[in-house]
């Protein structure tokens, strides 16, 4: 097994435990081992077709994410929550998340890349590329005449 | 989704559609994984159902009373070594409940008659 599809297991797996949290233990300890006899399946199914291990936690990352929705609005419905308020934080959460990656979008262009600000370079932290030691320093620029100087 | 009432969505469908399939294939019990590949070949589709809402879907389907689950014996999956599974069953009223969809998409699909006037 790669790290790929082990983290991919992991994440399934995580995400079933915080969306079956605090649940009444017999709903709770259903579902995380259907989840878990399914994503068993899904492994051994694919691995007998000659899937690869990246295309099988690729598979099942996409069938955690497009799922969430419904894993939310099914734990309001187990916890007798209103679906219309679940889908109003789902709409608020992703209206959220747009305007924070806007923003953030916003920040990068203004950034410039090669200063710091405010002592943290926001962008070095983003993309910690090492510094490209083959760039040769620019010539000196030639000693100004005694009239340029007077000009000046 | 909104559904009309005495109707079945479409992810309910397809499961239920898919459960007939695997009945007709002498699997009269089948698992979450088993529907989701079953839906997918049928669709011709790699990309299976997502597990949220496969299993949310599964779950409306049982409380409806359309489908049925038990969980397998403890001791096949201790010999296989494998995690245990949920079986499900197709009742007789997600078959009544399947005929009744197929209809209703069959009048759907044909072409309402014309009103013609009879020439003077």
């Amino acid at each position: 097994m790669t790290i790929t599809l082990a983290a991919a297991l992991a994440a399934a797996r995580a995400w079933t435990r915080i969306y079956t949290a605090r649940m009444a233990p017999a709903i709770r300890d259903a579902r995380r081992s259907e989840i878990e006899s399914d994503l068993w399946e899904l492994h051994e199914d694919a691995r007998r077709r000659g899937a690869s291990p990246t295309r099988i936690a690729v598979h099942t990352l996409l069938r955690l994410v497009l799922g969430v929705g419904d894993d939310l609005l099914w734990r309001a419905e187990q916890l007798r929550v209103r679906p219309r308020v679940v889908r109003e934080a789902l709409w608020a959460g992703a209206a959220a998340s747009l305007v924070f990656v806007w923003w953030l979008a916003s920040m990068l262009q203004a950034v410039d890349r090669y200063s710091a600000v405010d002592g943290i370079n926001v962008v070095r932290l983003l993309y910690p590329l090492r510094p490209v030691a083959s760039v040769p320093p620019l010539p000196a620029p030639p000693p100004l005449s005694r009239r340029q100087r007077i000009k000046n | 989704m909104r559904r009309k009432p005495g109707t079945l969505v479409p992810i309910e469908l397809d499961i239920c559609e898919a459960a007939a399939a695997l009945r007709s294939r002498g699997a009269d019990e089948f698992h979450g994984y088993e529907i989701a590949r079953t839906i997918g070949d049928a669709a011709n589709v790699r990309l299976l159902t997502a597990y949220g809402t496969l299993y949310r879907a599964l779950a409306r389907l049982e409380k409806m009373g359309l489908l049925r689950s038990r969980w397998e014996d403890p001791a096949i999956p201790a010999r296989e070594n494998r995690p245990g599974r949920r079986l499900y069953t197709l009742t007789a009223l997600g078959d009544a409940a399947l005929e009744e969809a197929r209809r209703a998409s069959e009048a759907a699909a044909r072409p309402r008659a014309r009103r013609r006037f009879a020439p003077a």
